[in-house]
């Protein structure tokens, strides 16, 4: 199989070209409530090819291994087409060649825990939310493993199998009281650790918690708050707030944004330290090789609180000047690869919890993740659990809380950054281009913004 | 396929197979300049079986894996879910069969065409604004889908789809500005200038900045955040939301819940509505179903299990879809979805709303309101694209603002006027709103 890609890509008419081959397992079980939901077992299998003519690209996904020569030609005909009404812009930064097969070597290895073992786990967990008290209503459990073995071919002569292996979940506990409906949370993921499902009781019963409790309390009053953010949606704002404005296809077409994103240029207070990496491994966003066949790094965004780097494919790199960062990543072969992040970090800090806490008047307490979303410069988290910090105290539970800020101001904003960094994997995943959800992470410590948007009633 | 159902009604009692297979081309230009051109040929195959009242579920995008793909349904069959529904078998009447979902005019489009439209738009953004990133985007593409069952069931349906997009980022100093537009339906028909004329006078509008303090404000919501508004709704008149207690409106149909000049249907057999189809992904017929009329609470949507658990009648909105989104995805297990959000207008012109309201915000788009407490009636986001009224124009943009509204009292007590003009956007037809005191959060 192997010489047979390397044969088309060798042979396509084009300044450059891949092939991306992959094949994959996905067992999926979710419940609802005491019934089981679904229990699925899924194989995906399918490739794509993408051509550089005189800098125009051409794509074409599919399911049917067959015909590849055809159908690299089609990609190499759209090309050419592109090539006729670009002046030959994109240039590829240049990468060593890498032949290298990458195998998975889980601590506990879901392909080995079979199906039964892995619903009466979850079965558990169910239990413990449907009877934990009669406000809570019904459950929502959801598990996936993923196991997909992909190849890389390029007309350059990289070659690489690559092993991936994904998992992840939430076990949501929801309440309900007349019209009101509440609900905690607590979600898992990994990318070589079964384990990480296991002995999670509390922190079930936890999520039951809050869901209860959340019931009982008041909504916050819209406005600008001082903010301290835990680890979790902190990890959330590190992605949302600067993360994507950081990936290279936002910037490197636009001179305006490269002024403003200029190398050098200050964001934050000298406390502030982004990350993004690939190499953690054990977190969803770890990767040796991403969609290009680029080695991943430790690639800092900030550092001192001035911009230092950005998260580049090659051809986002190559219009740059810049070094290519291993950020190229597709969703599966449906896609063409995009600059994406990896696990995403603010890098742990000084400040105790209780000096972020002591001259607060007013503030918001905000933890655990609902999610977030970024278009430009603006963009919102929305915890899934909040306080009121009141006189120097944590003081009454608030539901509903959504967070917003605009990363030209929010950034300078922290003006504390936590010393008990967390790195804590969800089972979701980041949405960008129609490719969702791509297995990310993020991380960091609790972390205290200044003149945060909290939206509310009046 | 009929090979599948063969073999899978040997080892189970019953079965279903669902066969995806299609084609789409996309034309992409960012940045100002013709990008990628992306086509892809898709094929997949989804079984059910059905053994000791219990489902098993597997799915394969491999051509020939027969015996793999029933192995592995009939290995999860023992784990199953507990099948409490029966497969259809129902023939569909003449008004569904004539329902248009294959349009020529899609199917043929040359691939240059669309590149020279897109030449042109950019041509025509540039005119106005050298410095705005022009991003536009065409795709077409055709999709097959077969459903056969052990009832006796086989249809099948061909359908075109087609999506346009066209919009720009604009840089000056340290402010942003996205304005965007984008229409999709089974047939190639967009109104391609008008639609790059209307991104044009949203930019030229919203390039200023207008301050706005935080507090109560009237609100005209446009068809884009009317769909962001209506959430709440969709979320808690899914059936299996209802049957399993997570929507709170289990036992609540008849139920008089908002304002009576509310009314939205489900309609799966909408004229051009991208989720327009003759049958569910489960071969249940499809239909309009009212979900809400003149404020009450009326019909829940149901595929075969949500509609078996609160005995109802399925309603022909069992699909199989991807997390987000309309998309068809053959790993995806049947689950109640809605097919095209149709919502009633009023009698109001836009302009007159306008007029009417004085001063005011206009609010267009929002993001993050996926990640509110959808099913307590909870839209919260940012107002990515807001607009400050003043005598009833457009002054300007207002930014770093939070709004949050309650869905479910906004629409009952705070509703003040329906436009009579209404907006497709998709598997949308929404009119503007216009409500009164909503809750804007600024900066500042």
């Amino acid at each position: 199989m192997k010489d047979m890609l390397k044969s088309i890509v060798a042979g396509a008419k084009a300044d450059y070209a891949e092939i991306r081959v992959e094949d994959s397992r996905l067992t999926q079980i979710s419940y609802k409530g005491k019934t089981l939901e679904n229990i699925s077992e899924s194989a995906d299998s399918g490739g794509c090819v993408r051509a550089l003519v005189r800098g125009g690209w051409g794509f074409v996904s599919f399911n049917r291994l067959d015909e590849l020569e055809r159908k690299m030609n089609q990609a190499v005909e759209q090309a050419t087409l592109i090539s006729h009404h670009v002046d030959g812009g994109t240039k590829l930064a240049p990468v060593a060649r890498v032949q290298d097969r990458v195998v998975v070597s889980p601590k506990m290895d879901p392909r080995k825990v079979s199906l039964k073992e892995k619903k009466e786990i979850l079965e558990g967990y169910n239990d413990i939310v449907l009877s934990y008290n009669s406000r809570i209503n019904t459950s929502v459990i959801n598990y996936f493993d993923k196991f997909s073995r992909i190849t890389l071919v390029t007309s350059e002569g990289t070659c690489i199998e690559q092993e991936k292996l994904d998992l992840g979940g939430g076990v949501v506990a929801v309440a309900n009281d007349g019209g009101e409906t509440q609900m905690g949370r607590f979600s898992f993921g990994s990318s070589d650790d079964f384990g990480v499902l296991l002995g999670k009781e509390e922190k079930v019963k936890q999520a039951c918690r809050t869901a209860v409790d959340m019931l009982d309390a008041g909504s916050v009053k819209g406005g600008e708050y001082t903010a301290i953010v835990d680890p979790l949606l902190a990890g959330v704002f590190a992605h949302e707030a600067f993360g994507h404005l950081s990936e290279g296809d936002n910037v490197y077409e636009d001179a305006n944004l490269q002024k403003l994103m200029q190398l050098g240029e200050t964001y934050g207070s000298d406390i502030l330290n982004i990350y993004d990496t690939g190499r953690d491994t054990g977190y969803r966003g770890y990767l040796k090789y991403d969609d290009e066949g680029v080695p991943t790094e430790k690639t800092y965004l900030i550092r001192k609180g001035k911009l230092v780097g950005r998260l580049h494919s090659r051809e986002t790199a190559g219009v740059m000047g810049e070094k290519p960062t291993g950020n190229a990543r597709a969703i599966s072969y449906r896609f063409a690869p995009i600059c994406r992040m990896r696990n995403t970090c603010i890098e742990c800090g000084e400040a105790s919890f209780e000096d972020m806490l002591k001259d607060i008047k007013l503030g918001v307490y905000a933890k655990d993740s609902y999610g977030g979303q970024t278009s430009g410069e603006m963009f919102t988290f929305s915890a899934g659990e909040a306080y009121m910090i009141r006189e120097g105290k944590i003081a009454e539970l608030v539901k509903n809380v959504t967070l917003s800020g605009n990363v030209f101001h929010t950034l300078r904003n922290i003006d504390m950054i936590g010393n008990d960094f967390k790195v804590e994997d969800s089972g979701g995943g980041c949405g960008k281009g129609g490719q969702m959800p791509l297995p990310v992470s993020h991380g960091s410590p609790h972390i205290r913004i200044r003149k945060v948007i909290v939206g509310g009633r009046k | 396929m009929e090979n599948i159902l063969k073999k899978a009604i040997k080892v189970g009692e019953h079965a279903e197979v669902f066969q995806l297979s299609g084609s789409s081309t996309q034309v992409n230009f960012e940045n100002g300049r013709l990008k990628k051109i992306d086509s892809s040929e898709n094929f997949g195959t989804a079984l059910r079986i059905i053994r000791g009242g219990k489902i098993g579920f597997a799915t394969t995008t491999k051509q020939n894996d027969v015996d793999d793909l029933v192995r592995r349904a009939m290995d999860v069959v023992e784990f199953g879910g507990e099948c409490r529904f029966e497969l259809p078998f129902e023939e569909c009447g003449e008004d569904v069969k004539s329902v248009p979902l294959f349009s020529e005019r899609t199917a043929d489009i040359p691939t240059e065409k669309m590149v020279e439209s897109g030449l042109e738009i950019i041509r025509r953004i540039h005119g106005y604004e050298r410095q705005i990133q022009v991003f536009c985007g065409f795709t077409v593409g055709q999709t097959e889908v077969a459903t056969a069952n052990s009832a006796g069931l086989k249809c099948e349906y061909k359908k075109t789809g087609a999506g346009f997009g066209v919009g720009g980022r604009l840089i000056e100093g340290k402010n942003m500005l996205t304005c965007f537009e984008s229409r999709a339906g089974i047939d190639f028909d967009f109104d391609i200038q008008g639609l790059t004329e209307k991104v044009i006078e949203d930019f030229d509008v919203a390039r200023k900045n207008v301050p706005a303090a935080s507090g109560e404000y009237p609100v005209i919501l446009t068809p884009h955040a009317v769909s962001d508004l209506l959430m709440p709704i969709i979320v808690c008149s899914n059936g299996r939301a209802v049957a399993k207690g997570i929507s709170p409106w289990r036992g609540r149909l008849g139920e008089e819940m908002f304002d009576p000049r509310l009314t939205i249907h489900d309609d799966g057999l909408l004229e051009n509505g991208t989720a327009t189809a003759h049958f569910d992904d489960e071969g249940v017929v499809m239909q309009k179903t009212t979900v809400i009329e003149k404020g009450v609470l009326k019909n829940f949507i149901h595929d075969l299990d949500s509609a078996a658990a609160l005995g109802a009648r399925p309603t022909g909105n069992g699909l199989r879809n991807k997390r987000m989104g309309n998309i068809k995805d053959v790993a995806a297990p049947p689950a109640p979805s809605s097919t095209n959000v149709v919502m009633e207008p009023g009698d109001m012109a836009v302009d007159e709303m306008l007029k009417n309201m004085g001063d005011g915000i206009l609010v267009d788009r929002l993001i993050g309101t996926m990640m509110s407490n959808l099913y307590g009636g909870v839209v919260g986001g940012n107002v990515l694209l807001g607009y400050k009224i003043e005598g009833g124009k457009r002054v300007g943009r207002i930014k770093d603002a939070m709004m949050s509204v309650n869905a479910f009292s906004a629409l009952k007590d705070n509703l003040v006027a329906l436009s009579r003009e209404r907006i497709q956007l998709g598997s949308f037809v929404l009119p503007y709103i216009r409500l009164k005191n909503v809750n804007i959060a600024t900066r500042g």
